[in-house]
């Protein structure tokens, strides 16, 4: 990350509570970071933030084979990785190649950093890029939003959690998730699909239709199952 | 093959062109032609990791896992 937000995001994330090594290199391309990566890799925990990109050169196509590269190098670590501001000409490609490996890689997050510094001019000087004293406070605290998000997923209350795989596109639930999720099925559209949970309350997610219970919700015994039917436009739970 | 957690769901591929067992850590086990597009088990978490407890098939490809998180 910038060399000079390093400091505060580590007393940010430690006074948070988190066991944090933030380091910041001065012209470091992601290439080379991929070696660092390497070496330091037996000494991470559990989640990485990147912050790189802006020291490469304008082809999306490159950064988006550097960034698989230190995807493989972080293997078995969520890792949530930068946007950058777009300071100059072809950052935003870099940014697309950003968002692009997202698709690709299931354990990667995008935090749009490059939106925040949009929304705050002051956050960095005249160059478009590094941060001011303000700047890297409003890094400290992004950083902890972004991980104290993360680690909700793990530690806060039970809710629902889908990963798309394979092309397969994360969606937003319509209305909030039923925590405790036992079952699914797909829709007819490929693009959506109902969830639902003991009680058999049904969430659905994308463009799937919401569907009426036809016998009485919230059965005796708890639901266990759901299937589409053949035509996947409609559903059957099942319970035991 | 020894599993690090339980099975939780069997679901066949389009066209029954195989199947995927699903552990409940996010493991992803494909039989009999079904496509391997990734799994969860492999990602550290700080306390434990999902529960999962579904595999959705897509026509067009992939799979979505369903599961609640380990509040």
């Amino acid at each position: 990350m910038m060399v000079g937000a390093a400091p505060a995001v580590n007393a940010a994330l430690t006074a948070d509570g988190w066991s944090t090594r933030a380091s910041g290199f001065v012209g470091l391309h992601t290439d080379a970071a991929v070696g660092l990566f390497q070496q330091l890799r037996p000494t991470m925990g559990s989640v990485a933030v990147v912050e790189l990109g802006a020291n490469d050169c304008c082809d999306g196509g490159a950064l988006g084979y550097q960034i698989d590269r230190a995807m493989q190098a972080l293997s078995g670590l969520h890792v949530i990785w930068l946007t950058m501001p777009v300071f100059r000409p072809g950052a935003a490609a870099l940014n697309q190649a950003i968002w692009a490996a997202a698709q690709r890689w299931p354990n990667l997050a995008i935090a749009d950093w490059g939106a925040v510094v949009a929304a705050n001019p002051g956050a960095t000087w005249s160059d478009g890029l590094h941060l001011t004293a303000s700047g890297d406070q409003l890094m400290a605290s992004f950083l902890r939003e972004q991980l104290d998000g993360w680690y909700g997923r793990w530690a806060g209350p039970s809710t629902t959690y889908v990963a798309g795989f394979g092309g397969a596109p994360n969606l937003n639930a319509t209305g909030s998730p039923n925590p405790g999720a036992v079952s699914g099925a797909t829709a007819y559209s490929d693009s959506g699909y109902w969830v639902t949970d003991s009680q058999g309350d049904v969430t659905t997610f994308g463009n799937a239709p919401f569907l009426r219970a036809a016998s009485p919700d919230h059965p005796a015994a708890p639901i266990v199952g759901m299937a589409s039917t053949p035509d996947r436009k409609g559903l059957l739970a099942g319970r035991c | 093959m020894a599993l690090d957690q339980p099975v939780e769901s069997i679901t066949a591929a389009a066209g029954g062109a195989g199947y995927w067992l699903l552990g409940s850590d996010g493991g992803v086990f494909t039989y009999c032609g079904a496509a391997f597009d990734g799994s969860d088990a492999s990602v550290q978490t700080p306390s434990g990791s999902a529960s999962y407890s579904d595999l959705l098939p897509r026509s067009a490809g992939g799979y979505w896992l369903v599961g609640e998180s380990m509040g």
